[in-house]
């Protein structure tokens, strides 16, 4: 006999999972088609018009866009390789037997990604302070010339990716640290007994191991520095001479502050285009074995 | 972003239903209310709020029926909410505080977005460059609320010091002057030598400052850019010169803004009247050693310029469009209110009539025996009526950059303003 009641063994796990499935297509469906269809207009005076691709054709001839692209990639060249590589580095020496307070050391180095990004934003900058911060003293201290910290375009560059590279190092270091710590304790035992030195085993046994982790990070971190926004709008206001515009302020200048939501909209949807292929590279770099 | 925004108009939504089955169980404030009883939803930031809740309070004296429910909103949480609410009128407050340099773009992108308030407002009572500010394609979208007009803050004691005296800086030159002077034999309480005046290398500020002396904005009223300017020119010029004399001193942001008052680092403050209330918040030990004089003049300049201030602007769809004009008009054109707002909060109003109140003849023992006010009250009414421009906000950025490319790079002022000049052209022909 067929059970024609609405909540059925087969019909169940759906309900479960409409919620979720409501709140996604509210929040995260919709938006991204809206934005797609956004980006084919223009507010004037009041009312939407259509104005085609005018707005991506605008974009690819935009200086500033170029500049805020640009800076975007310095970011990501410097800042998220220094930093995978700081984590893992960091991860492998917390392992590492004769330390001792390991849960002190794994706390301190992952509590700057729980501070609040504000708060965090305006101690570098006083820290960052040409005149009185902290760290041109210490340069200075050690015969170096003090760095016009916001002032000169590569040294605000630097002044972005240290902030950053402080704030997410810890984190990207706990989720390494778990991949590590995956690794039986028989294939390190094996090495030792083989007589690995411990270049050996990084080299050969812990990064090969924690390959997908590794890529886990790097991706998250990509796609973060490809949004970043919080930094550069709170250190260097995106200055100076468009140095440390990214092109999650730029998004945000053209949309909240111009208001130009179409435009707004098509930046969205090129940094969209670009995660997206980034991501398809380097999901296809681990394929391969 | 986009997230956020559909976020906060759903969220507007889900608010708006629910004001509107509120207003269903009670029978609305229109139709079966308590009889001829009206609401009113104010939205405005720290003090401006307060300011009108205290107009509020004077309001309901004569108008008992009028209700007030008062909400405290940043600049930025109004501006989110506007953008995304602003074209059907739901979810928004029926009286909103909105800042003058951001009105326009509003006006612009959403015509019907505030009411029409061009029969409330008496044209000849504002400061006409507040007028300018509220005006937009034959409409007033706004009561002219407080103005910024600008002046020179010094330190008398440093002045003495070093042997300057305030009446011989009549140009900008005589700034640069009397700038070394001081540096040459000032120092600050922690033992550095002081700057004249604060700079930021990477805004437009001082430029636009010197600029506006001629009374010029960044655009012509047909929306022209005026960066290559002959006027425009010289400004800049000026003010790279003022950069390279290094009698400034760098600051990057409001909280350095602050600290050159904290540590007494500048002799010179260039800014609004409003920075009254910042001099007394956090240099309290220098009272009595303040005093404002008028800016130094550039050759062919004859106007003043001003530097922020805001307006209240109307719900174009609010439910009581006269209750909330005639409440906005008495807060904003009241003198008592006014001379109390600027007493407490430092609003200096841009409403005429209301400088013959006692306080504007009293002063301010802060700044010494003379009444600081006199120069702002002066130059308020000699700030030119500017065009407002929608794209003013982004050119300004374009500016700044070009700006920080001139201090701080040392690029050449002509090629750069001639370049950003076709650079404006194209991006709003």
């Amino acid at each position: 006999m067929k059970d024609h009641s609405l909540v059925t063994r087969k019909t169940a796990p759906y309900y479960f999972i409409a919620p979720v499935v409501a709140i996604f297509a509210v929040f995260m469906v919709y938006p991204i088609l809206r934005s797609l269809y956004l980006s084919f207009f223009e507010l004037t005076s009041g009312e939407y018009v259509f104005v085609g691709l005018k707005n991506y054709q605008k974009l690819f001839q935009d200086k500033i866009f170029y500049k805020a692209l640009f800076n975007t990639c310095i970011f990501l060249i410097i800042q998220v390789p220094v930093m995978i590589g700081g984590a893992l580095l960091l991860a492998v020496a917390i392992e590492q037997k004769f330390i001792r307070g390991k849960s002190f050391f794994r706390t301190t180095i992952f509590l700057p990604s729980v501070t609040a990004l504000v708060a965090y934003a305006l101690v570098f900058k006083v820290l960052l302070n040409s005149d009185h911060g902290l760290i041109n003293y210490v340069i200075e201290l050690f015969g170096g010339n003090a760095v016009e910290w916001f002032y000169e375009e590569w040294p605000a560059r630097f002044a972005i990716i240290i902030s950053i590279t402080w704030r997410w190092l810890g984190y990207n270091m706990i989720i390494l640290l778990a991949g590590i710590q995956a690794i039986p304790n028989d294939v390190l035992e094996a090495a030792d007994i083989d007589g690995a030195s411990f270049w050996d085993k990084l080299f050969h046994i812990i990064i090969p191991m924690v390959k997908q982790v590794i890529i886990f990070c790097t991706i998250t971190s990509t796609i973060g520095t490809l949004q970043l926004f919080d930094e550069p709008y709170i250190l260097t206001a995106g200055g100076p001479n468009d140095a440390t515009i990214t092109l999650g302020m730029y998004l945000y200048n053209n949309g909240f502050r111009y208001l130009k939501y179409g435009y707004a909209s098509a930046i969205g949807y090129v940094m969209t285009v670009i995660i997206a292929m980034l991501s398809i590279v380097q999901f296809k770099l681990t394929e391969e074995d | 972003m986009k997230k956020k925004r559909l976020m906060a108009s759903l969220l507007a939504g889900v608010m708006s239903l629910g004001l509107l089955t509120g207003c269903g169980g009670k029978g609305g404030p229109e139709n079966g209310g308590k009889d001829g009883e009206v609401e009113l939803t104010v939205w405005a930031w720290d003090v401006a709020l307060m300011q009108l809740q205290d107009a509020a309070a004077e309001y309901q004296k004569t108008h008992p029926e009028v209700k007030f429910v008062f909400e405290e909103m940043g600049t930025e949480q109004i501006y989110n909410k506007l953008s995304t609410s602003l074209a059907t009128g739901n979810g928004i407050a029926d009286v909103i505080a909105v800042e003058g340099e951001v009105l326009v773009g509003y006006a612009d992108k959403f015509p019907q977005g505030f009411l029409d308030v061009t029969d409330a407002v008496d044209a000849d009572q504002f400061l006409p460059s507040k007028m300018s500010e509220v005006s937009y394609k034959d409409k007033v979208h706004a009561f002219p609320w407080d103005a910024g007009p600008v002046a020179m803050f010094y330190r008398t004691d440093y002045f003495e010091q070093a042997g300057v005296q305030a009446e011989d800086i009549q140009t900008w030159d005589d700034l640069i002057e009397a700038g070394k002077k001081i540096e040459a034999v000032c120092k600050t309480p922690a033992g550095d030598p002081v700057k004249m005046l604060p700079v930021r290398p990477n805004k437009p500020g001082l430029y636009a400052m010197i600029r506006n002396q001629f009374g010029i904005s960044t655009f012509d009223e047909n929306g022209k850019p005026l960066i290559n300017d002959e006027r425009s020119l010289k400004a800049m010029h000026m003010a790279d010169k003022i950069y390279d004399s290094g009698i400034g001193l760098n600051y990057n942001g409001w909280d350095e803004y602050e600290q050159t008052v904290v540590n007494e680092s500048v002799a010179c403050i260039p800014e609004a009247i409003w920075m009254i209330g910042t001099i007394k918040d956090k240099g309290p030990e220098t009272a009595g050693k303040w005093a404002a004089m008028d800016l130094p003049s550039i050759d062919g300049g004859t106007y003043s310029c001003s530097n922020g201030g805001s307006d209240l602007a109307i719900n174009g769809k609010t439910k009581h469009p006269d209750v909330a004009k005639d409440f906005c008009k008495f807060a904003m054109t009241d003198p008592k209110l006014q001379s109390s707002g600027f007493e407490k909060y430092g609003l200096y109003p841009s409403y005429i009539p209301s400088y013959e109140e006692e306080i504007f003849s009293k002063g301010d023992p802060f700044f010494g025996e003379g009444n600081v006010y006199e120069i702002f009250i002066e130059n308020g009414q000699k700030v030119a009526n500017t065009p407002a421009n929608v794209n003013n906000n982004e050119a300004n950025d374009y500016i700044g950059t070009a700006v920080s490319d001139i201090m701080l790079n040392g690029a050449d002022v002509d090629t750069v303003f001639e370049n950003l000049q076709k650079e404006l052209e194209t991006k709003f022909n």
